[in-house]
């Protein structure tokens, strides 16, 4: 997860955890999404709070530990994310652009929305 | 697939406490599949030391004592054994390691993807080198079991003894009551009722 270079203007906008329905509208508008291996997204566009650009992973699966013969038997939940037509994301700036107040081991300007996610099979 | 995107209303705090959580799984999922990856290499790798060193320390150590049919099983066995577990062991070295093909500049990735993305191939890696690693375990444990437990190989030549000495070398069969054996000074010929014991043995005794 990166940033691109940050605007100048945009350097002192102070880190807070804050939202707005305009954040996923605009997001929505200005973000792509390139499809990767193993079920997973990328989706790249400008935060909708410091306009930083931001590429956020957007996985299927996660490694926790490999799974033992009796986890392999137990019902697991559905997967989430890419598989399904319709998919909410919640998404947050993760920019390396310098916000003033953010704490420790946090990224970003403390943007946060969500995303709904269509995925439709390509007609030939 | 083709994907678009549309608002997805309104986020509320946990929604960024998931993304948090995302963000926070996914940068430290790499170093945990390759942490993973070398416990298991070292832990499976003393296994397979472990279970080497007692095969070879016991049991029969000449294969060529085995039953010739027992003896090739026993050769299948030990060879699959050690494709299996050089595959095993190259699986766990790049689950644990990464790749040592280089990536296309022209196809590079943004770090958290791409580390994801290695963790993925890792992780895959690692689960095949488990179940490749227990396999050639079992595959050698079934190959000290059959030299173990495996007939042996019988006698190919004979040694019979009769009132006269005795003489060494391979049956040509029996006619008339005459027993025809090859040995190094020729056909001998004796007359069953002659013969006071006949003993298989895997070679002849040297003369002397």
């Amino acid at each position: 997860m990166q940033s691109g270079s940050p605007v100048a203007n945009h350097k002192l906008l102070p880190y807070v955890e804050t939202t707005e329905d305009a954040y996923g509208e605009e997001a929505a508008k200005s973000f792509s999404v390139i499809e990767l291996p193993h079920d997973t997204l990328l989706l790249r566009g400008p935060c909708p709070r410091c306009h930083a650009t931001i590429e956020v992973p957007v996985v299927s699966t996660i490694f926790k530990s490999p799974r033992s013969l009796l986890d392999r038997l137990r019902p697991h939940p559905p997967k989430a994310v890419t598989t399904g037509k319709d998919h909410t994301e919640p998404m947050m700036c993760i920019c390396t652009s310098e916000h003033p107040d953010r704490p420790g081991g946090r990224a970003g300007c403390g943007a946060y929305w969500t995303l709904t996610i269509t995925s439709a099979p390509n007609v030939i | 697939m083709s994907y678009s995107l549309s608002p997805g209303g309104t986020a509320a705090a946990a929604d960024l406490h998931a993304a948090q959580e995302r963000q926070r799984l996914l940068a430290a999922e790499l170093p945990r599949v390759r942490e993973a990856a070398t416990a298991w290499r070292n832990g499976l790798g003393g296994l397979l030391a472990a279970l080497l060193g007692f095969g070879l320390i016991k049991g029969q150590s000449d294969v060529s004592q085995l039953a010739p049919s027992w003896a090739v099983w026993t050769g299948i066995l030990l060879l699959a054994a050690l494709i299996v577990g050089a595959g095993s062991a190259l699986l766990l070295i790049r689950a644990a390691n990464g790749s040592p093909s280089p990536a296309r500049v022209s196809q590079l990735l943004p770090r958290s993807a791409a580390d994801h993305l290695e963790a993925v191939n890792a992780g895959n890696a690692l689960r095949w080198g488990i179940v490749l690693t227990l396999s050639c375990a079992a595959l050698l444990v079934a190959a000290v079991g059959a030299t173990w437990y495996g007939p042996g190989r019988s006698g190919s030549v004979l040694q019979v003894t009769t009132p006269t000495g005795s003489f060494c070398g391979t049956s040509s069969g029996i006619s008339h009551g005459t027993l025809t054996v090859a040995s190094a000074a020729g056909d001998v010929s004796v007359s069953l009722a002659n013969v006071s014991a006949i003993r298989p043995l895997l070679q002849c005794p040297a003369p002397g």
